[in-house]
């Protein structure tokens, strides 16, 4: 089996970011669902638009690089796409918050995954044909 | 081959360059005279301004990699000619495209996520158009047998 060598960070940036905008769904008086969700439907087409992306994440993560003899070439030839999706969606509810709030600490919770994340995309296609 | 004359080669780069660089004093004169007659056409919040900024990035950005990707794919380890030209056309594009939006979008007052969505679709079209336009003027990477 071999792995890429950002399997990790990937795992972590899609259960970061999934966890997060599941949370949001499930518990409306959440942070994150205070924030966003009272801005209007769009609100939660991002969050479920990030929940879908980091799924899409975990199971490129499981079929590429945890289970033995299993391959997704399909999500790993699009990978970057899906985590430049992730980050825009962050940026976009990011953009949501500062329009209420101002500058706010709040703007981390979103700014920092997906910086994160365009990173590692970065990172991930360089390396990916690298051999 | 003709060689210049040093002094005049300089004058001739500052003057480029003022050119070049004279719409950011042009920009903050206009500013500042329509802030003090009180009629700025547009309230730009900063914070809003970096996160316009900061999602034409994003756009450019990805319209970056899925070309850098499709490149790979087609040749794995081909290099890049001008990486630096290459990557200033998308980011331009894009933030050129993204700033429009931006202004269009703050001028009619639309709600932030219209203003938002606007921005992040006309700046990658900008970065996707500005690549075209590069690549058809400028070889950026070297296929495989190629003698360019």
């Amino acid at each position: 089996m071999s792995r890429d060598p950002f399997w990790l960070a990937r795992l972590t940036i899609s259960l970061w970011v999934g966890s997060s905008a599941l949370i949001a769904l499930m518990r409306p008086d959440s942070l994150m669902a205070k924030t966003v969700l009272p801005s209007g439907a769009l609100g939660g087409v991002a969050l479920w638009g990030l929940v879908a992306v980091s799924l899409i994440g975990l199971l490129d993560n499981l079929m590429n690089d945890l289970l033995p003899r299993c391959s997704l070439r399909l999500a790993m030839r699009h990978r970057h796409t899906g985590f430049m999706a992730m980050s825009i969606a962050l940026v976009l509810c990011a953009g949501v918050v500062a329009k209420h709030e101002g500058l706010s600490p709040l703007l981390l919770n979103y700014m920092l995954p997906a910086a994160l994340a365009v990173w590692v995309s970065f990172l991930d296609v360089f390396a990916r044909y690298k051999q | 081959m003709r060689r210049h004359n040093p002094l005049a080669w300089t004058l001739l780069n500052i003057a480029h360059w003022s050119v070049f660089l004279a719409w950011i004093p042009t920009t903050a004169a206009a500013t500042a005279v329509m802030a003090q007659q009180g009629r700025l056409p547009l309230e730009l919040d900063p914070v809003l301004v970096g996160i316009s900024s900061a999602l034409a990035t994003l756009a450019g950005a990805t319209s970056l990699l899925i070309r850098i990707n499709s490149i790979l794919a087609e040749f794995p380890g081909v290099p890049l000619i001008r990486p630096r030209i290459f990557c200033a056309a998308h980011m331009l594009g894009s933030w050129l495209a993204g700033t429009a939006a931006f202004l269009a979008g703050r001028s009619h007052g639309w709600d932030v996520w219209y203003s938002l969505l606007f921005v992040l679709l006309l700046a990658f079209l900008g970065a996707k158009g500005v690549e075209i336009l590069a690549e058809k003027y400028l070889s950026v990477y070297r296929p495989p047998g190629s003698t360019q």
